[in-house]
């Protein structure tokens, strides 16, 4: 190779690069999308709260922000180019006077690329010159110019040079340049929308998707594999480059040397994909080294295991190496002598000795399990003193986790910053019971069956020996913090389920409120948010007592510390709803996300501004009074709030990890039981969990299956119990988290159904205080419920946990009435309620009262409230195949009445019902539920019924044509989807909504308006000629999901909603025109038919006025002689 | 330098045989290649400047192999191709500057002394700047000139080099194809103009079907067609027939009929007069007498081979 030639093709490539027309145009574009991408995501210009927090609050983040467009973009046009290039070779002589110069093949094609490469990388430069000047003049980014040219040559040059490799080959084979474009095109859109996830992101070439951001304090989350991966495309490049100087059809100078080439381009296109597969195998092996782990736990399962009563750690630092002394006391708390003492601690770590009272104790150690030779008498304890070292082995850590999950990108972010669950380096450690950095005994997961683990509650511990080169050493772990010469002890006067251990280069903010002390542990130069609570010093102590009364509400704070510690980006955990926690959330100390990146919105800045423009539209807001705000929404959002929003449209809320709940319940006493498992989690929950309620309004954008987690598991459970339900692995983890708040919530409204909801508060935390910080028996639980309320839990319990069938909950005339009663003008809310099936029901029933009220108040009066109030809700048992009136006075006009089966057949499992007007007026002023005939709910034998779930409804489609999206259609799809008013289905599509007819599913079809072509028909079989009335269920739909009849869309604006009905009967056959829009939703007649014996079809074709026709029951009534 | 020509064959998929057994020696100096369209002079070329390979046989450059040494021989190689075109996004001067660079000369400095110089050579410094694409014709030709001989190759091959251009222009380009002439340049000019190659050219070889038919001096071709061309005059209803039977070189018209030169072995009447031929006449006669070839060649097709072709 011969650099001169090589520079002077680069050099005039690059200025006839320059010069084209269509690079000018991508050029500009390029500039002129990244700047306004750049300013509108990381700075205030458009807009003044316009900086997304996480596109700002790193220092990479811009850099890696602009890089990733610019490398897309880029793509996009050397793939345009790349062709172009080539063909302009092919078109003119011109190219044949280069030709006949001196330079090797080799130059030639290397002075090209070099050449592209050349204007791109000075196009890069540029983009990233410019958002290095936004990043400083515009943006609240911290800078470094380091992150800028790292991402330069790990994701712009190897992405670049991949395609540009790439589509060379492609055009040399292929020899046409629209081909190459577009085989180049899906190439890239494949590989970026389809599979850059796929095999842990080896096939994402831009590298956007692989973790990718870096840390400003512990750098990137894996430096080593992300280079490797990214290695690949540079050796792939290669290899595609090689290919192409020896495709091109000149001679060669040496017509050997094309041999060598080919034979370079397939060895280094092998490397590239040796190293993909050693990429993807890296990956594979850490799957089957967690296999191998999960077995080892599986081997020792059955072992009955001693309980840790202390743990006195003294833990030592030299370089990356940790060195242990552990002193364990043992108890046996079992009622059998325990022979052998199973312990556990990270694999890697060198176990160097097991003492026993100064004497070696043998063991033997398998991975994490270590089987130590020694036995405990019942009740009896014994003191070990464990000596290890080593570097902690990351992979021990959610062995019960998903490979999937544990794998990929968390479910709702955006940017995958990379997953980190230990950190132990030179400066910055963060070690947490999960990796298992001290003997344990209770075995942390439980992979097996992971709703079966137990907890030790031990006495901690923790000496820590600084290092006397780090000054700046901050050791953050739970207890009293005691300095003693270079040691750090953490002294804990309570037992704790486990501890952690911080060490790092941290500043502390603290304050003390009622004798709680409220510690920041923030890495020294992130503290960017005091600013935005300076007016309110003063006053913290009092809104921190508010927020107080809120947590404590759910349960007394039970330590006496609550620390934040700040974390890399990087450090990960997971939702486990086994264990009720997530590593975030310690006893006392709760993990925040570096700059609080990750999870809640920590931009104070943005928050202060949006407070203040949304308040001054009613009242002008002091500023003392937005940063009160501000701090109480975010101590809300980021402690106390079950789930958090997504910043992903498509994705359900997900659960707030650092719910501080775990703190309140899990790390707070421990429940157990052999013939309940989940007492522990279904008790803690009933204290912190609201129950689900599926936000429609974010799945009225997706076009996707109506089965919220919560009904799948409200269905899964119509054919499971509670027990299968826990060792099914087929069970999502999201799926399973809806079943156990629903079985929750059968116990809790079970239990609401005899005692009021403040008792059972009060009772739920009486019971925990007095066994705070430790194990006791689920019996205790039902003892004291039994002792204080006089009601034995046992028999529900049983049944609640084996009963594998699910209610089917009917219900007919609901009414409310006024009510004169003790001299004041109240509401009587009546229904008929009916269970049919063999298995109790529990519902609730919630009226809203409108605040209309006309006298609900002595002299009637006092006017009424202002907007609609919820009354407290009422939980009625339905037994097995029993009817029952329910009847309920209340003081508030009612507007609704809401009945929630609970878990129960019924879809949806709300039944709401609304009060336009209440004139009629009652005497009757019992309350309560009685029993009445189930001849009640008896179908009138005249009436014929024929419902889309029927089997006399059939869907008839003009033709059998398959869209190309039906080859991947999944099989396991489900059936009923999420009805879009925007965009309705073109295809009759079945789905749910309280105004359909039908039990246990109130379900309708709809489509797309259409021709007429497609339609449905209901099928009848007419017994005995006669006279019948025909009707139609008109479910009245304009009023639902948001699109008003009357307003918004095409279908509205007041037109009729016509549907033309067709029934077919004998030799006749008459067509009936209905609008919808006429009459509240129930059956409509079509008319009066003498229908003759045989079959009578209904049939309704997709030619109707609106945007979708709808479908659902139809009924036959036999008139008898009447006619 | 010394170019010899040995055993060369090239025959394209398909059976065409372009070349057939060509051997021959060019000395240095101008050297015409002469021939119909098709007579292999093309491929001859393409062969020569290593844009493709022959079936069989080879060409040396003094000593150096066209299958070997091809680094050496495109060291000294200055090519003009018949249809050259320029990238329309280059100013003139840089295109010599990227053929300077290309042919080794380092250096911004000295490119550009080499580059300044070609331009005051060929007559294009004053539009050194102007977009290549914008050029006239006859400045492209000479731009394109200017490229193949920059960087002082010793073979420099030019291919139909004067066609298209008016009279001052080909004797323009033809004084700057003399002017590097030198002594141990050789100077491949392939043209069917054969003005071109008897004021230019020492010696030339005609191809005609890939064989060699002549090589020696224009002079000796010339000698050729001594005492068969004739100039006579012909009236108007016997030019019919004449034309039919004879090769006509020149007709202009006359009182009743034309003056015409005929290229013929004999006089066809007593008023035919015997004229001195030129290198003109003794092409044709060669043609048509020696070859027995009226020159309705087909056209050499599917000669192009392209970089990804």
């Amino acid at each position: 190779m011969n650099t001169h030639n090589i520079n002077t093709i680069a050099r005039y490539e690059a200025k006839l690069l320059k010069r084209g027309w269509l690079f000018r145009v991508f050029a500009v574009l390029i500039l002129l999308v990244m700047t306004v991408n750049l300013l509108n995501s990381s700075t205030n210009v458009f807009w003044e709260m316009n900086a997304y927090w996480k596109n700002v609050a790193l220092t990479s983040s811009i850099p890696f922000m602009a890089t990733r467009l610019y490398a897309l973009a880029q793509a996009i046009i050397v793939i345009f180019l790349a062709g172009n290039i080539i063909k302009r070779d092919k078109k003119l002589d011109t190219a044949e006077v280069l030709y006949v110069r001196p330079m090797s093949n080799a130059d030639y094609i290397i002075g090209k690329v070099w050449g592209i490469m050349r204007v791109f990388i000075g196009m890069n430069v540029i983009v990233l010159a410019e958002g290095l000047l936004i990043n400083v003049l515009l943006s609240r980014s911290p800078v470094n110019v380091w992150y800028y040219l790292i991402y330069i040559f790990t994701i712009s040059l190897p992405s670049l040079l991949f395609i540009l490799g790439l589509s060379f080959s492609v055009m040399t084979l292929v020899k046409n340049q629209a081909v190459t474009f577009i085989i180049m095109l899906g190439v890239a859109a494949t590989a970026t929308f389809y599979l850059s996830d796929k095999l842990y992101g080896v096939l994402d070439f831009f590298g956007g998707e692989i973790p990718s951001l870096f840390s400003d304090v512990t750098g990137h989350s894996n430096l080593e594999v992300y280079l490797w991966q990214r290695g690949i495309y540079y050796l792939l490049a290669t290899g595609f480059i090689l290919l192409t100087i020896a495709a091109v059809n000149r001679l060669p100078l040496k017509p050997w040397k094309t041999k060598i080439l080919a034979c370079g381009s397939v060895i280094f296109i092998c490397l590239g994909l040796l190293a993909a597969y050693g990429y993807v195998h890296h990956f594979e092996n850490k799957i089957k080294k967690r296999e191998m782990l999960k077995a080892v736990y599986e081997k020792v399962a059955d072992i009955p295991k001693a309980s840790i009563f202390s743990n006195k750690l003294l833990v030592k630092q030299e370089k990356d190496v940790l060195f242990v002394e552990s002193k364990l006391k043992l108890v046996n708390r079992h009622h059998d002598k325990l022979d052998k003492l199973v312990l556990f601690l990270n694999p890697s770590l060198t176990l160097n000795g097991v003492k026993c009272e100064g004497k070696e104790v043998s063991f033997e150690r398998e991975a994490q399990s270590i089987i130590i030779d020694k036995s405990i008498v019942l009740k009896d304890s014994v003191e070990l003193t464990l000596t290890y070292s080593g570097k902690i082995d990351e992979d021990i850590c959610y062995l019960d986790i998903e490979n999937d999950a544990y794998f990929k990108k968390p479910e709702g972010e955006v940017i995958f910053y990379g997953k980190r669950y230990v950190y132990q380096t030179d400066k910055y450690m963060l070690l947490t019971p999960e990796c298992i950095w001290y003997p344990m005994a209770e075995n942390p997961v439980n992979p097996a069956v992971p709703y079966d683990i137990n907890k030790d509650f031990t006495y901690y511990t923790l000496n820590y020996i600084l290092r006397d080169t780090n000054k700046q050493q901050v050791v953050i772990s739970q207890g009293e913090e005691i300095h003693r010469g270079d040691t750090v002890q953490y002294i804990n006067h309570i037992p704790l389920t486990g501890i952690s251990l911080t060490v790092g280069n941290y500043e502390k903010l603290s304050i003390i409120v009622d004798s709680l002390s409220y510690e920041l542990y923030l890495f020294r130069g992130h503290d960017y948010f005091t600013k935005h609570f300076n007016l309110i010093k003063d006053t913290l102590p009092a809104i921190i007592r508010t927020m107080q009364e809120v947590v404590d509400n759910k349960r007394i704070y039970p330590f006496a510390r609550f620390a934040m510690v700040e974390t890399p980006i990087h450090f990960t955990s997971y939702t486990r709803n086994w264990k009720g926690y997530t590593e975030l959330i310690m006893p006392e100390i709760a993990f925040l996300s570096e700059k609080g990146v990750v999870g809640i919105s920590s931009d104070f800045k943005s928050e202060s501004m949006r407070k203040k423009q949304w308040g001054s539209r009613n009242a002008t807001m002091e500023d003392d009074e937005v940063q009160v705000q501000v701090f109480k929404d975010f101590v809300t959002w980021t402690f106390i709030n079950e789930t958090r929003g997504t910043s992903d449209w498509q994705a359900d809320a997900q659960l707030n990890k650092l719910d501080i709940g775990g703190m309140l319940f899990a790390h707070s006493g421990f429940l157990y039981s052999q013939d309940f498992p989940l007492a522990n989690i279904v008790v803690n929950m009933m204290q912190s969990a609201n129950p689900t309620q599926t936000e429609v309004w974010r799945r009225m954008w997706t076009n996707t299956s109506a089965l919220t987690d919560d009904i799948k598991a409200n269905i899964y459970l119509s054919k499971h119990s509670f027990r299968e339900a826990m060792v099914d692995k087929d069970l999502k983890p999201k799926v399973f988290y809806e079943l156990l708040k629903l079985k929750t919530f059968e116990l809790k409204n079970y239990l609401l159904s005899y005692i009021s909801a403040q008792e059972l508060t009060e009772f739920l935390k009486e019971f925990s205080e007095q066994y705070l910080f430790s194990e006791y028996p689920f019996a205790e639980f039902t003892n004291a419920f039994k002792q204080k309320h006089n009601i034995d839990l046992t028999p529900f319990l049983k049944e609640w946990y084996i009963k594998n069938k699910t209610p089917l909950i009917l219900v007919k005339d609901v009414d409310a009435k006024m009510v004169l009663k003790d001299e004041f003008t109240k509401y009587k809310i009546r229904f008929l309620i009916y269970n049919p099936s063999p298995v109790n029901a529990i519902v609730t029933v919630k009226a809203d009262a409108s605040g209309n009220n006309r006298g609900g108040r002595p002299g009637g009066g006092m006017g009424g409230n202002s907007g609609a109030a919820t009354t407290d809700p009422h939980y009625y048992q339905i037994p097995a195949q029993t009817a029952m009136e329910i009847k309920i006075i209340q003081d508030d006009r009612p507007s609704s009445l809401t009945i929630n089966t609970n878990i129960a057949q019924n879809l949806p499992n709300t039944l709401p019902y609304t009060f336009t007007r209440i004139d009629a007026e009652t005497t009757d002023t019992t309350t309560g539920a009685v029993v009445v005939d189930t001849l009640l709910f008896r179908q009138d034998a005249d009436e014929l019924i024929i419902d889309d779930e029927d089997k006399g409804f059939h869907i008839i489609k003009a033709n059998n044509k398959h869209a190309l999206k039906d080859f991947f259609k999944k099989e396991d799809e489900d059936k009923y989807k999420v009805m879009n008013y925007w965009r309705p289905h073109s295809v009759w599509t079945p789905f749910f909504n309280n105004r359909g007819y039908g039990t246990p599913v109130s379900s309708m079809v709809y489509k797309k308006k259409g021709v007429g072509k497609n339609r449905v028909e209901w099928r009848a079989n007419i017994a005995q000629s006669g006279y019948y009335e025909l009707s139609i269920w008109n479910p009245r739909l304009e009023n639902q999901g948001g699109r008003r009849g009357g307003g918004w869309g095409r279908g509205g604006g007041g037109n009729p909603q016509t549907q033309t009905y067709t029934i077919t009967y004998g030799e006749s056959k008459d067509v009936i025109s209905l609008d919808l829009q006429q009459g509240d939703k129930g059956w409509v007649a079509l008319g009066d038919f003498y229908l003759p014996e045989g079959e009578t079809v209904i049939s309704l074709g997709d030619n109707v006025s609106w945007d979708f026709a709808v479908a659902d029951a139809v009924k036959i009534t036999r008139l008898g002689k009447r006619k | 330098m010394n170019i010899r020509i040995e055993g060369l064959n090239k025959i394209y998929p398909g059976g065409h045989k372009a070349l057939n057994d060509l051997s021959f020696n060019i000395e240095p100096g101008m050297f015409g290649l002469l021939g119909p369209n098709g007579a292999g002079k093309t491929t001859l070329m393409r062969i020569m400047t290593l844009l493709q390979t022959a079936s069989s046989g080879t060409i040396y450059f003094d000593n150096y192999d066209i299958r070997k040494d091809r680094k050496v021989i495109r060291s000294i190689l200055g090519y003009l191709p018949q249809d050259f075109r320029f990238f329309e996004k280059f100013k003139t001067w840089e295109f010599l500057d990227y053929g300077a660079g290309l042919a080794g000369i380092k250096g911004i400095k000295h490119r550009k002394e080499a580059v300044d110089a070609m331009l005051h050579k060929v007559g294009l410094f004053e539009v050194r700047d102007r977009w290549a694409g914008k050029l006239s014709g006859g400045m492209k030709r000479r731009l394109g000139i200017a490229q193949a001989i920059i960087g002082d190759p010793k073979v420099i091959i030019v291919d139909e080099p004067t066609t298209g251009l008016d009279p001052e222009e080909r004797i323009r380009f033809r004084n700057i194809l003399s002017q590097i002439s030198g002594d141990d340049v050789i100077i491949i000019l392939s043209t069917h103009i054969v003005g071109d190659i008897s004021s230019t050219c020492k010696k030339l070889a005609l191809l005609n079907r890939g064989e060699l038919k002549f090589e020696g001096t224009p002079d000796d071709m010339v000698g050729l067609a001594e005492g068969k061309v004739w100039e006579v005059f012909i009236p108007d209803e016997e030019f019919k027939d004449i034309k039919e039977k004879y090769p006509i070189i020149s007709t202009i018209p006359a009182n009743g009929g034309w003056d015409i030169q005929i290229v013929a072995e004999e006089p066809g009447g007593s008023n035919w007069k015997s004229i001195p031929p030129n290198i003109e006449h003794a092409y044709v006669y060669f043609m048509d007498y020696l070859l027995n070839d009226k020159m309705e060649m087909y056209a050499n097709q599917g000669a192009h081979n392209e970089l990804f072709a």
